[in-house]
C-alpha cells in the first residue's frame, strides 16, 4: 500500500522546513501520486493566494494625524529616555552614599579628599589603612571598584546606547 | 522585492540612525519618515486582527504614537520592524480584550466550522479562478481565530521567519507552526468544500 505524504508535510515542504533528503523523496512521490499531487496543487494556489496583498491602507491624512497628536501630547521623545539615564546616575549617587557611610565621612570635601586620598595609596601600591580597618568599615579597594564599575556602567549607556558591551552582557 | 527586505536594507541605511537619532532629539517631524516606511506593515497587522472598519484607523495612531513613545527602550536587539509588530500585535490584542465580544464571536465560529470532514472526492482549487480565490480567501481569513490570522499575515504577508512571529507573538515556534498549518489546513477545506458546493 502506497504510503501518502500527509497535508502537514506538504506544508512544511512548501514552508522550506524539510531536509534535502525529506523533499527529494516528496518530489519523486508526488510524480507517481495523483492524489497526493492534487494535494499539492491546491496547497500551491493557497500559498499563491495568500501572497496577495489584501486591501489594507490607512488613510492619507494618517502620518499628519499621528505627527498633530503627538505634538499636542506633553511629554517630547527626548524625556522618554530619562528613566534609563535617571536609574545609571541614581545607582552611583547611591553607591557613593553608601561608601561614604561605611567609611564614615560626614563632609563631602572631606569624602573626595579621602577617596582620592585612598585612591592614590592604591595607585602607588600603598596600604590604605596601614593601622587595620577601622570598624563600621567595608573593603575599599571593593568599594572603589564597585564605584568605578558603576561610572562606567553609566558612561557606557551614555555613549552606546543601543548595545553597550555591559548591558550585553 | 518583498516587505521585510525593504526594511531590512531601511533598517541597516545611515539615514535610519540618524532618524533615530533625531526624534529622540526631540524632532518630531523625523517620525514622519518612519510612519511613512512602517505604515503598510503596521496596517497588515491591524486589518486583519481588527474586523471592525470604525477602529482601524485609531488603532493605527495609537500603535504609532506608543512607538513613538517607547523609542528610547528600542535596543537593537531585534529588528526594528519585529520590535514595531510586537507593539502592533499587543495593542490590536488589547483592543480585542477589551472588545471581547468581537474575540469570542472569532472563537465560535472557528470551532463550528473546524468540523467540516474532508470527503476523498473532493476537486482541487485548480478549477477555481485565481481572483475568486483571492477574494473568498480574505473573507475566509476573517473568520479565523485572530492568532490563526496574524502567522498567516506575517507569514506570507511580511516574509517573516517562525523566529521572528514567535519573538513577536511570545509563542513558542512550534506553535506559530502548528498555527499555520491548521489555518492553511482549514482555508483549503473550506474552499474546497465551498466550491464543491458551487459545483453541485
Amino acid at each position: 500500500m502506497i504510503k501518502h505524504i500527509t497535508s502537514s508535510d506538504i506544508q512544511r515542504f512548501l514552508d522550506g522546513d524539510t531536509t534535502t533528503m525529506e523533499s527529494a523523496d516528496m518530489k519523486s512521490h508526488l510524480n507517481i501520486c495523483q492524489q497526493c499531487w492534487q494535494e499539492y496543487e491546491s496547497f500551491t494556489m493557497i500559498y499563491e493566494a495568500l501572497k496577495q496583498e489584501p486591501v489594507s491602507n490607512f488613510s492619507s491624512q494618517f502620518t499628519h494625524q499621528v505627527l498633530t497628536r503627538i505634538k499636542s501630547s506633553p511629554q517630547p521623545a527626548r524625556y522618554q529616555r530619562s528613566p534609563d539615564i535617571l536609574m545609571a546616575i541614581t545607582g552611583v549617587v547611591i553607591s557613593i552614599l553608601v561608601s561614604l557611610y561605611f567609611i564614615g565621612l560626614h563632609t563631602i570635601s572631606n569624602s573626595i579628599s579621602i577617596i582620592n586620598g585612598n585612591l592614590m595609596k592604591i595607585l602607588a601600591n600603598q596600604p590604605v589603612f596601614p593601622d587595620g580597618l577601622p570598624s563600621q568599615t567595608i573593603n575599599p579597594y571593593l568599594l572603589t571598584g564597585v564605584i568605578i564599575l558603576m561610572i562606567i556602567i553609566l558612561l557606557e549607556r551614555l555613549v552606546f546606547k543601543r548595545k553597550g558591551l555591559i548591558y550585553s552582557l | 522585492m518583498p516587505v521585510n527586505m525593504i526594511m531590512e536594507r531601511f533598517e541597516e541605511s545611515p539615514l535610519f540612525t540618524k532618524l533615530l537619532k533625531d526624534i529622540q532629539n526631540g524632532n518630531v517631524d523625523a517620525f514622519a519618515k518612519i510612519i511613512e516606511e512602517y505604515k503598510k506593515l503596521v496596517a497588515h497587522i491591524v486589518f486583519r486582527m481588527v474586523t471592525n472598519p470604525a477602529d482601524r484607523e485609531d488603532l493605527g495612531q495609537d500603535i504609532f504614537i506608543k512607538i513613538y513613545q517607547k523609542l528610547s527602550t528600542f535596543r537593537g536587539e531585534s529588528k526594528f520592524s519585529t520590535w514595531i509588530s510586537r507593539i502592533a500585535y499587543n495593542t490590536c490584542l488589547n483592543h480585542l480584550n477589551k472588545k471581547s465580544t468581537e474575540m469570542s464571536k472569532s472563537y465560535v465560529s472557528i470551532n463550528r466550522d473546524w468540523d467540516i470532514s474532508l470527503s476523498n472526492d473532493l476537486t482541487p482549487l485548480s478549477n477555481l479562478e485565481r481572483s475568486e480565490l483571492k477574494c473568498r480567501l480574505n473573507q475566509e481569513i476573517l473568520n479565523l481565530p485572530v492568532k490563526y490570522r496574524m502567522v498567516i499575515t506575517m507569514f506570507h504577508l511580511q516574509d517573516l521567519s517562525y523566529q521572528e512571529i514567535s519573538e513577536i507573538m511570545d509563542t513558542p515556534e512550534g506553535t506559530v507552526k502548528s498555527y499555520l498549518h491548521r489555518a492553511r489546513q482549514y482555508l483549503k477545506e473550506i474552499l474546497e468544500k465551498e466550491f464543491q458546493q458551487q459545483a453541485v
